[in-house]
C-alpha cells in the first residue's frame, strides 16, 4: 500500500489532535497541582503559625538525627561545609563525612583542621558497599559528634549507604556536604516525624532547596540573599520555585510525593535500611530510594505519609555553567527513566494508591516524556513546513498559547515565594524574574529539552557516568555585624 | 458554546477557525491572569512598604525594654502611649508579637513585669477579641498568646478545646489548659479522647517545668487511659517529675502488651535508675523488640549487677549486632576489664575478630 500525500496530511491531522490534547492535559494538570500547592502552603502556614522549637531543644527525649553528607574532591571548601554542618540546632545529633575516595586533599584537610585521629570501628554491613579504609574521629571534644569515614570510591549512593550502616540515630538526613543548612533545619523537618503518632507513619520528609548562587554567605550562613547576575542560574531560581513551592508541595499534600531532593532529606533509617538503602546502579537513587521505600510500606501494609516542608531550610548551589548545566538536566532525565522503569509495576497499579494511580503515571507522561514529544513536535513541523503541508497561522498561535500558560505558571509562582517566604527581599528583583521568565522560554526551555532528550538516548546507549559537576564556589562576605563596627 | 465561538469570531473575524480563535482567546487569557497576578505582587509588596513594619517593630522592642528597666513608667502612662500609638490592628500585632517573642527569651521578675505591661498596654483584649473570633487558626494562635502571657481570662473556654477536630487548636488548648491552670493543670487528660502526637508530648512537658510542686499530680491516674498516647504522656511525666512512688507501677508498665507503653516504661526506668526492674527486664528481654532490648542494654549499667554479666555475655554472642554492640558496652561500663571480656568472649564465639573489633569500637566510640 501506498502513503500518499493525503494519508501524510491524515497522520498530521492525527499528530495536531494528539499535540494539542497533550499540551491541554499537561497544562490542567500543572494548574491543578499549583490549586494543591496553594492549598498545601496555607495550611502549612496557619498550622505553623506559633510553633514553639524551645521544647524540643532542651528535652533529651528528641529522636537523634544523623547527618550524612558525601564527599568527592571537596578538597576547596569541605572544612567551611563541616563548620557549617556544626552550627545546626539540635539537641541530639551526629554528623557522618563519607570521604568517597577524593583525589585530592578532602580527607587531609578534615584531618588537619578537625585533630582526627582513625579509630577501631565496627560496621554493621545491613547494606553492601565499596570498602571502607578508616573511620576518624576528633580528639577536640568540641567536635565529638563528627565521624569522617574514607572508603572506596563507589559514588554517592554508595557513600550514602556507608552513612546509613554507620548511622546510630533512628533518623537520618542525606544532604550534599556543600549545602548551608538552616540552623533550624533539623528542628522543622524532625516536625513531621514526630507528628506521625496521630497520623500515618512519616517514612521520609523533603525540604525546600534554594539557590545559593550570589548570595552573601558569612562562617556557612546566608546573610544576604541576593538574586544571581548569570541569567541561566537565576532561571534556575524559577525553576526550584516551580519544583518545590508548587509541585512538592501540591504532591505531598495528595501523599503522590515521589522526589526527595538528594541536597537534602530525612529518612526513617530502619525503614531506609529494610528497603535496601540507595540503589548504586541508578544514577537518580534519590527518588529510587523514595518509589522503594513506599512500596515497601504497601508491600507490609502499613500506612504512611512522605512529607514536605515548605520552610526555606537549604540552600546548594546550581550550575552556573551551560555545559554542567546539560550534564546535570541530561542526569535527572536518566535517573528519572530509570526509576520509572525499575518500578514499572506501579505503573497504574491500584495496590500502590496515589502513588501508582496519579504520581507515576504523571511522571511518565508529562516528567519523563515531555522533553521527547515536544522534540518530536518541533521535528515533525518542520518536515510538514518542508513538503509545503504545515498551517503557519495555526502553529503560531499554538506556540503563543503554550508561552502565555508558561508565564503564567512561572508568575505563579514568584506569586507564591511572595506569599510563603519573601526571600528576595529587594523590590528590584521581582522585576529582574519577571523579566526571566518572559525570555525562559525562549533561551533556556530549548537547552533544558535538548539535554533531557540526549539523558534519553545515553540511556538508551547505556551511559552510567554521573558527569563532572564543577562548582565555583561560594562567596563568602565579612560579617555583616562586624562591618557595621566603627573604624577605630 | 457555540455561540460564545461565534461572539469571539464576530470580534476577531481574521481568526477563520474555531480552534485558532480558542488559542488567541486563552493566550489573552493566560497573560491577563500573569497581568494580574503581577499587580498582586507589587500591590502586596507596596502595602508592606507603607505599613512601615520593621520602624514600628524597632519602636515596640524600644518601648517595651525602656519599660521593663525604667521603675517610673505606671500604668497610666501605658495606656496612654497605647491611645496615642495604637492606630490599627496591624501595629498592635506588632506590639503583641514584640512582647511574646521577649517573653519567651526572659524569665522571672522581668517576665512577671513583662506580662503587666502586655495587660496594661490593653493588648489582652485585642488577643481575647481574636480568640472569641471564627478562625480556628486565629484562635490557636490566640490561645498560644494568652498561654504565654499567662492570661487566665479565657481559660474555661480554652478547655473546652482539648478535643477539638484540628488538632492545631487541640494542642494549643492541652498546652494552655497547663501553663493557665490554678488547680489540677493535668486535669484535662482525663477528658482526652484524641490521640497526642510525641511532638505534642513534648510541647506538654515543655510546659509543665515551671509548675508548682503542690499542681504536680500523681501521673498513674492516667496509667490506665483508653488513650495510648495518655498513657505514654503520664509515664513520661512520672519520669520527669520523678515520682518514685510510682515505681511498681512503672515496673509493672514494661510488660504491657502494647509495645510504645512498654517502650516508654523501660526508658522510664533507664531515667530513674530503678534497680527493681533489673530481673523483670531481663526476663522479658528475649520476647521484646529491638528498640525495647537496647534500652534495656544501656540501663543495665546503672541498675545492673554482677549477675547480668552472664545474660550480657550471651547477648554479646548473638547475631544481633546492635544488640552485642550494647551488651559490650554494658558489661565494660559494669567494670569488666577490657582485656579479660576479650579473651573470655572469644572462647566461645566463632567471629573472633568481629567480636575483638567490637569492643575496640566500644572503648575508642562511646563513653566507656
Amino acid at each position: 500500500m501506498m502513503f500518499d500525500e493525503y494519508d501524510a496530511r491524515h497522520a498530521y491531522e492525527i499528530f495536531n489532535n494528539v499535540i494539542l490534547y497533550y499540551v491541554i492535559a499537561i497544562s490542567l494538570a500543572f494548574v491543578i497541582l499549583s490549586i494543591l500547592a496553594a492549598f498545601a502552603m496555607s495550611k502549612y502556614k496557619r498550622r505553623n503559625g506559633f510553633v514553639d522549637y524551645r521544647a524540643i531543644l532542651s528535652t533529651e527525649l528528641a529522636p537523634g538525627i544523623s547527618i550524612v553528607a558525601p564527599a568527592y574532591n571537596e578538597g576547596g571548601s569541605i572544612v567551611e561545609n563541616v563548620r557549617s554542618l556544626l552550627s545546626v540546632h539540635y539537641p541530639e545529633y551526629e554528623i557522618i563525612i563519607v570521604n568517597d575516595g577524593s583525589k585530592d586533599d578532602t580527607l587531609q584537610k578534615l584531618i588537619d583542621a578537625y585533630d582526627l585521629y582513625e579509630v577501631k570501628f565496627a560496621i554493621n554491613e545491613q547494606i553492601e558497599t565499596k570498602k571502607v579504609r578508616g573511620v576518624y574521629k576528633s580528639r577536640n571534644k568540641a567536635y565529638a559528634s563528627v565521624r569522617v569515614v574514607d572508603k572506596e570510591n563507589g559514588g554517592k549512593a554508595d557513600a550514602l549507604n556507608v552513612g546509613l550502616n554507620i548511622s546510630t540515630m533512628p533518623l537520618i538526613a542525606c544532604i550534599d556536604v556543600d549545602c548551608i543548612l538552616a540552623h533550624d533545619a533539623l528542628l522543622k523537618m524532625v516536625k513531621p516525624f514526630m507528628e506521625s503518632a496521630t497520623d500515618r507513619k512519616v517514612i521520609a520528609t523533603g525540604g525546600v532547596i534554594r539557590a545559593a548562587n550570589g548570595c552573601d554567605i558569612h562562617a556557612g550562613e546566608i546573610v544576604n540573599v541576593k538574586l544571581p547576575k548569570k541569567y541561566k542560574v537565576r532561571v534556575q531560581v524559577l525553576e526550584y520555585f516551580r519544583a518545590f513551592l508548587m509541585g512538592r508541595m501540591a504532591w505531598a499534600q495528595i501523599d503522590g510525593l515521589l522526589l526527595i531532593s538528594g541536597a537534602f532529606g530525612m529518612f526513617d533509617k530502619d525503614i531506609a535500611v529494610r528497603a535496601g538503602g540507595y540503589d548504586t546502579k541508578t544514577v537518580g537513587e534519590d527518588m529510587e530510594l523514595v518509589v522503594r521505600m513506599r512500596r515497601l510500606m504497601h508491600k507490609e501494609k502499613t500506612k504512611y505519609r512522605v512529607a514536605f516542608i515548605p520552610d526555606p531550610l537549604c540552600w546548594t548551589e546550581v550550575p552556573e555553567t551551560w555545559s554542567v548545566l546539560r550534564k546535570q538536566r541530561n542526569r535527572w532525565a536518566r535517573g528519572t527513566i530509570e526509576t520509572l522503569w525499575k518500578h514499572r509495576g506501579t505503573f497504574l497499579n491500584p495496590r500502590y494508591g496515589v502513588m501508582g494511580m496519579i504520581s507515576i503515571p504523571f511522571w511518565v507522561l508529562f516528567e519523563w516524556l515531555a522533553p521527547l514529544i515536544e522534540l518530536t513536535g518541533i521535528i515533525l513541523y518542520i518536515i510538514m513546513a518542508i513538503f509545503g503541508w504545515a498551517n503557519w497561522t495555526y502553529y503560531i498561535s499554538f506556540l503563543i498559547l503554550v508561552y502565555c500558560f508558561s508565564i503564567m505558571f512561572t508568575i505563579f509562582s514568584i506569586w507564591f515565594e511572595e506569599e510563603s517566604y519573601q526571600q528576595y527581599k529587594n523590590p528590584k528583583y521581582i522585576l529582574t524574574l519577571v523579566l526571566t521568565t518572559i525570555l525562559e522560554p525562549l533561551l533556556y526551555h530549548p537547552i533544558v529539552v535538548l539535554s533531557s532528550v540526549k539523558g534519553n538516548i545515553d540511556q538508551l546507549l547505556g551511559k552510567k557516568s554521573w558527569g563532572e559537576m564543577t562548582r565555583v564556589g561560594f562567596k563568602s562576605v565579612q560579617d555583616p555585624k562586624e562591618e557595621e563596627k566603627p573604624k577605630n | 458554546m457555540g455561540e460564545i465561538l461565534d461572539f469571539f469570531h464576530a470580534i476577531f473575524p481574521s481568526l477563520d477557525t474555531d480552534i485558532l480563535l480558542i488559542n488567541t482567546i486563552l493566550s489573552i487569557l493566560f497573560i491577563v491572569i500573569a497581568i494580574v497576578t503581577f499587580y498582586i505582587i507589587l500591590a502586596t509588596r507596596t502595602i508592606k512598604w507603607l505599613s512601615n513594619e520593621p520602624k514600628i517593630t524597632k519602636e515596640a522592642i524600644v518601648y517595651i525594654t525602656n519599660e521593663l528597666y525604667n521603675e517610673e513608667f505606671t500604668a497610666k502612662a501605658r495606656k496612654a502611649y497605647a491611645k496615642k500609638h495604637f492606630k490599627s490592628n496591624f501595629i498592635k500585632k506588632i506590639y503583641i508579637k514584640q512582647c511574646v517573642e521577649l517573653h519567651k527569651s526572659v524569665a522571672g521578675e522581668i517576665a512577671d513585669d513583662l506580662k503587666i505591661i502586655f495587660k496594661d498596654l490593653g493588648l489582652s483584649k485585642i488577643v481575647l477579641a481574636q480568640f472569641h473570633g471564627y478562625d480556628w487558626a486565629a484562635k490557636a494562635d490566640a490561645i498560644s498568646v494568652l498561654s504565654e502571657m499567662d492570661d487566665y481570662s479565657a481559660y474555661d473556654e480554652i478547655i473546652s478545646f482539648v478535643n477539638h477536630y484540628k488538632i492545631t487548636l487541640r494542642y494549643k488548648a492541652q498546652v494552655a489548659a497547663i501553663t493557665l491552670a490554678k488547680e489540677k493543670p493535668f486535669a484535662f487528660l482525663s477528658q482526652v479522647t484524641k490521640p497526642i502526637s510525641e511532638w505534642q508530648q513534648l510541647q506538654i512537658l515543655h510546659a509543665s517545668i515551671d509548675l508548682k510542686r503542690e499542681l504536680i499530680p500523681d501521673f498513674s491516674q492516667w496509667f490506665e487511659h483508653k488513650e495510648v498516647t495518655v498513657v505514654e504522656l503520664a509515664i513520661k511525666l512520672a519520669t520527669h517529675f520523678t515520682q518514685f512512688n510510682l515505681s511498681d507501677k512503672l515496673i509493672e508498665k514494661c510488660k504491657d502488651e502494647r509495645p510504645e507503653i512498654s517502650l516508654q516504661a523501660i526508658v522510664a526506668v533507664k531515667m530513674m535508675g530503678l534497680y527493681e526492674a533489673k530481673e523483670v527486664l531481663v526476663d522479658l528481654y528475649p520476647n521484646l523488640p529491638k528498640e525495647h532490648q537496647l534500652e534495656i542494654l544501656e540501663l543495665l549499667p546503672s541498675i545492673g549487677s554482677k549477675e547480668c554479666i552472664p545474660f550480657l555475655k550471651n547477648v554479646a554472642e548473638t547475631d544481633a549486632f546492635a544488640q552485642r554492640l550494647n551488651a559490650i558496652e554494658a558489661m565494660l561500663k559494669m567494670g569488666y576489664n577490657k582485656d579479660a571480656l576479650k579473651a573470655d568472649l572469644t572462647d566461645k564465639s566463632d567471629e573472633e575478630k568481629d567480636l575483638e573489633l567490637m569492643v575496640d569500637h566500644v572503648i575508642e566510640n562511646r563513653n566507656v
